[in-house]
């Protein structure tokens, strides 16, 4: 980035913009650097607004060795002047770089940061999951319950199996997206080699690189926005882990507990588990046929969870995320309310919140 | 020298209200960005050059909790003196200046 731009250009520009005469702007920055220069050699600061403060230091007088002659040299005390840039004028240098955040690096082999974003996006889907398989968790329960206990034991045990079931693939999506969104940032960086590289005239290149940071931006932007990023950053790592964890230590005290009908073979358990889910697919689906189904849906509705009256300021795709905890929902909610205009809702109109259960399978 | 006296003794220089030339030196400085953005060196005579420099990103120990840190690449504003302006201050504040 070799090219030089000299006072003359800066007046240029200024007159541009100001509609001043040349003339005078060219004549306004020479008194400017005159003025900083005046000072410093006056005091031994200076501070403008919006470039930076330049401070002389003084630097004591030391003993060197000449680098050709091998003699012993003085050199003498003198100032150096050190300049260090605004915050603002800072940060606008630094805009194509600026995205990039400061990431904590995972232990043991993991050596590509995972970003805020890669992290941010899944977080839906594990909240979607926990949301889906605390609705079966409470179906399982009441069937047993009906069932007027013939073993109260492995119903605790089969509501955790789903659980442990869903949350592993989910963690192995997770780290899936992380990696692929690493991947992405090495593109990214890649980008900015090119960018400084032939910044010379191809304003176009630079026009096309700052708009995806632009894009890239918004994204973040939209998603820091709708899932409060920096909760569910801490959330979404924390539980997926700790679930597998608790699940896996939470049977064992429950069979500990009714030793006397769990001392029978595992297979056997899981038959019955098998069969139990069948019943209670077949139940869902017999259930699911009074309510009109939204075709090729993941979920099935089976019922009403709540009606809202909209509140100002409120939308489909806020509500859906605070009922179901995914935004996505807002589908069911529109499809379930025969909503035909969905992008307006008007203040206290009646909402009707489906019921929504997934599949177990 | 602070903003404030700065901008006194521009607006005495150049004669213009001191509003006017606090808008001109935001002006100026934004022109000088824009320069520096398109990636150019911003030389002044007599006083030196601004250039934009990177940062290459780099691994932090935090000295407190001993995390690793990846720090991302960066660009900084960079300036260097010009010789005569170096040989000027040399001469005119001495070595002996204190300060």
């Amino acid at each position: 980035m070799a090219n030089r731009a000299s006072l003359q250009d800066i007046a240029q520009l200024m007159s541009e913009k100001t509609g001043r005469t040349k003339q005078f702007s060219d004549q306004f920055v020479r008194q400017f650097f005159a003025i900083i220069r005046d000072a410093l050699l006056r005091e031994s600061y200076v501070k403008v607004k919006g470039l930076g403060t330049f401070k002389l230091i003084m630097i004591n007088e030391r003993e060197s060795v000449d680098v050709s002659s091998g003699e012993r040299i003085e050199i003498s005390a003198h100032h150096r002047l050190s300049f260090t840039p605004d915050k603002e004028i800072a940060q606008r240098i630094n805009r194509p770089f600026e995205d990039f955040e400061t990431v904590l690096l995972e232990e043991e082999g993991a050596s590509q940061p995972a970003g805020a974003e890669p992290v941010l996006v899944e977080s839906p889907a594990v909240a979607a999951v926990d949301d889906s398989t605390q609705d079966i968790q409470v179906q399982t329960i009441r069937l047993e319950d009906a069932k007027v206990d013939e073993e109260p034991a492995p119903a605790e045990e089969e509501t955790v199996f789903p659980t442990q079931g869903e949350a592993e693939p989910e963690q192995a999506e997770a780290h899936e997206e992380v990696t692929g969104d690493a991947a992405g940032q090495d593109a990214e960086m890649t980008d900015e080699e090119v960018y400084e590289e032939e910044t010379g005239g191809r304003k176009w290149l630079k026009a096309i690189i700052l708009s995806i940071f632009a894009i890239l931006l918004f994204i973040g932007g939209y998603f820091a926005g709708y899932y409060k990023m920096f909760d569910t950053v801490l959330k979404s790592n924390v539980p997926v882990a700790k679930q597998s964890g608790s699940t896996e230590s939470q049977p064992q005290p429950i069979l500990a507990d009714s030793m006397t009908v769990q001392t029978d073979s595992l297979s056997a358990q899981q038959e019955d588990t098998v069969r139990q889910g069948a019943d209670e697919t077949v139940r869902l689906l017999e259930e699911s046929k009074n309510y009109e189904q939204m075709p090729q849906a993941e979920y099935l509705i089976v019922g009403t969870l709540d009606t809202h009256q909209m509140q100002e300021g409120e939308s489909l795709i806020r509500l859906s995320q605070k009922y179901y905890g995914d935004k996505d929902m807002y589908k069911y909610v529109i499809f379930y309310n025969h909503l035909t205009n969905p992008d307006i809702v008007h203040v206290g109109a009646e909402i009707k919140f489906p019921k929504l259960v997934k599949l177990p399978q | 020298m602070n903003n404030k006296e700065f901008i006194a003794e521009l607006s005495e220089k150049m004669q213009l209200p001191a509003k006017d030339a606090q808008r001109m030196v935001k002006n100026m400085l934004d022109s000088i960005t824009t320069l520096l953005e398109e990636g150019n060196d911003v030389s002044i005579n007599g006083f030196g050059t601004f250039d934009v420099k990177k940062r290459n990103d780099r691994v932090m120990v935090h000295p407190v909790s001993g995390a690793k840190m990846l720090v991302p690449p960066k660009l900084v504003l960079n300036f260097k003196q010009s010789a005569t302006f170096k040989e000027q201050m040399r001469e005119e504040k001495g070595v002996s200046d204190e300060k």
